[in-house]
């Protein structure tokens, strides 16, 4: 489903990714944890383009997506096909990011409407369904700012899958939330991840990771140090520097 | 106050400040399509682009506009094909003028939006195009309003500078009064014109930044 080959990632002089080798396939719960600055987000980011990675190959499904050797776009593909192909891929970030200017169901059917052409109205009927998957179809007209943060990440979920992503990321979804909404999100994730959405979750929660994830990765400086199955890295952790950073958090 | 006077120069001063008003409607109309494209120009990532863009704005903002009226006026003909009457030689200038002006404020505006607004819009497959008019650009309209209010006021009163080119608006209606009947007390209600102007302006400027903060 997702595979990085040699990926690396600077920014300036500062490498954040470091010849990663990657893969998830179809289905599977896949959590990144790791201290801050490890370069788990960037990972993430890079999958959909929101970075350029600097050397390196990603594929999506097996499609080539992303290319690159020191820097230089080796990718024959055009960018309306990258595009398309990056739109398998669902994002959900810390901060949200719903559009304020927009009511709940304007956020959710706006990409469809606006990037896959799908007439309004039927838009509109899928909205309401993922509106009501995650809980919150009586807040359909409702501005984000109305919302609290539980609600509007769960709205963000729904905008999200409103384009029927292959695969989803989380880029530290409960992150900015407080701590009496954190369930509420990880509830919508589990269902999710119960339906067999594939999904990458970049998270602090090791509670979620432990309950959810088939696979746990362990990041930290740019390298992955250890993957493994949840009960095997928490419980028996093979490196010392994934050990110590689980004693701290656990 | 003598009420015949008042009767002679009121009908010349209204149809000056409706010359005004139409002056500062058209700049701000044109001025602010102009700085849109400037302002995205700026934006660009194509340095050529964001250069000329730069170039035109500082040309603009750098030169007092007195100069840019009679130069478009008087010193383009002299080494161009180009010749304009006044009316059409005043509007132009304006427009070029408050355009550079405006960009300045559009970009600010958009530049202020918050970064996950377009990498939002971007995961969710929109083009940077579709994230610009569909996302950023409709959330910075709120932020624009209050500097856009000051730029039109400036340009409301800036405007009288076209009475250089014997544009017949406000100030030149009311000094070819003063000069033919001698008696500058006309500047009084000319002046009481231009702040009921201002006035009004802020007001609708006010309205407009309420009806944009519905969603805040």
């Amino acid at each position: 489903m997702i595979k990085m080959e040699k990926v690396s990632k600077s920014f300036g002089s500062l490498e954040v990714l470091k010849g990663i080798n990657f893969e998830v396939s179809k289905g599977e719960v896949v959590c990144i944890i790791g201290p801050s600055g490890s370069g788990k987000s960037t990972l993430l980011r890079c999958l959909n383009h929101l970075e350029r990675i600097t050397s390196g190959r990603i594929f999506i499904e097996g499609e080539l997506i992303d290319e690159r050797i020191d820097g230089k776009n080796q990718l024959k593909i055009s960018q309306n096909k990258v595009s398309e192909l990056c739109t398998k891929l669902g994002m959900v970030f810390q901060r949200f990011n719903l559009f304020p200017h927009m009511t709940v169901l304007e956020n959710i059917i706006e990409a469809p409407v606006t990037v896959k052409k799908v007439p309004k109205q039927e838009a509109e009927k899928i909205a309401v369904q993922l509106l009501k998957k995650v809980g919150l179809e009586e807040k359909k007209d409702e501005y984000p700012s109305r919302l609290s943060g539980g609600q509007q990440q769960r709205v963000a979920i729904a905008r999200a899958l409103a384009m029927q992503p292959k695969i989803m990321l989380f880029d530290e979804p409960t992150s900015a939330l407080d701590p009496e909404l954190v369930g509420e999100v990880l509830e919508v994730m589990k269902e999710l991840a119960r339906e067999g959405m594939t999904m990458l979750v970049v998270t602090h929660e090791m509670g979620f990771a432990r309950e959810v994830a088939d696979s746990v990765v362990y990041m930290d400086q740019g390298y992955i140090i250890e993957e493994s199955t949840p009960d095997e890295i928490f419980t028996n952790p093979k490196n010392e520097r994934t050990r110590s950073f689980l004693q701290k958090v656990l | 106050m003598d009420f015949q006077k008042f009767m002679n120069y009121m009908p010349s001063l209204l149809q000056g400040a409706l010359l005004t008003i139409e002056l500062t409607l058209v700049a701000v109309f044109f001025g602010m399509i102009l700085g849109l494209f400037l302002a995205l120009g700026r934006l660009s990532k194509n340095i050529v682009i964001d250069k000329i863009c730069w170039l035109y704005i500082w040309l603009f903002r750098g030169t007092p506009l007195l100069m840019q009226i009679f130069f478009i006026y008087y010193a383009l003909p002299l080494f161009t094909a180009i010749k304009l009457n006044q009316k059409s030689a005043a509007f132009i200038a304006l427009s070029l003028n408050s355009g550079a002006y405006l960009a300045e404020i559009i970009r600010a505006a958009i530049q202020s939006i918050d970064k996950g607004q377009m990498e939002a819009a971007r995961a969710l497959g929109m083009s940077y195009g579709q994230a610009m008019r569909r996302i950023i650009i409709p959330q910075s309209y709120r932020r624009l309003i209050p500097p856009v209010g000051n730029e039109f006021i400036a340009l409301l009163k800036d405007s009288s500078l076209v009475s250089v080119i014997a544009m017949t608006e406000l100030m030149r209606q009311t000094s070819l009064y003063a000069n033919s009947t001698g008696d500058a007390s006309v500047y009084i209600p000319a002046a009481a014109i231009y702040l009921a102007l201002t006035s009004l302006f802020t007001l609708v400027f006010e309205k407009l930044e309420k009806k944009y903060s519905v969603y805040e």
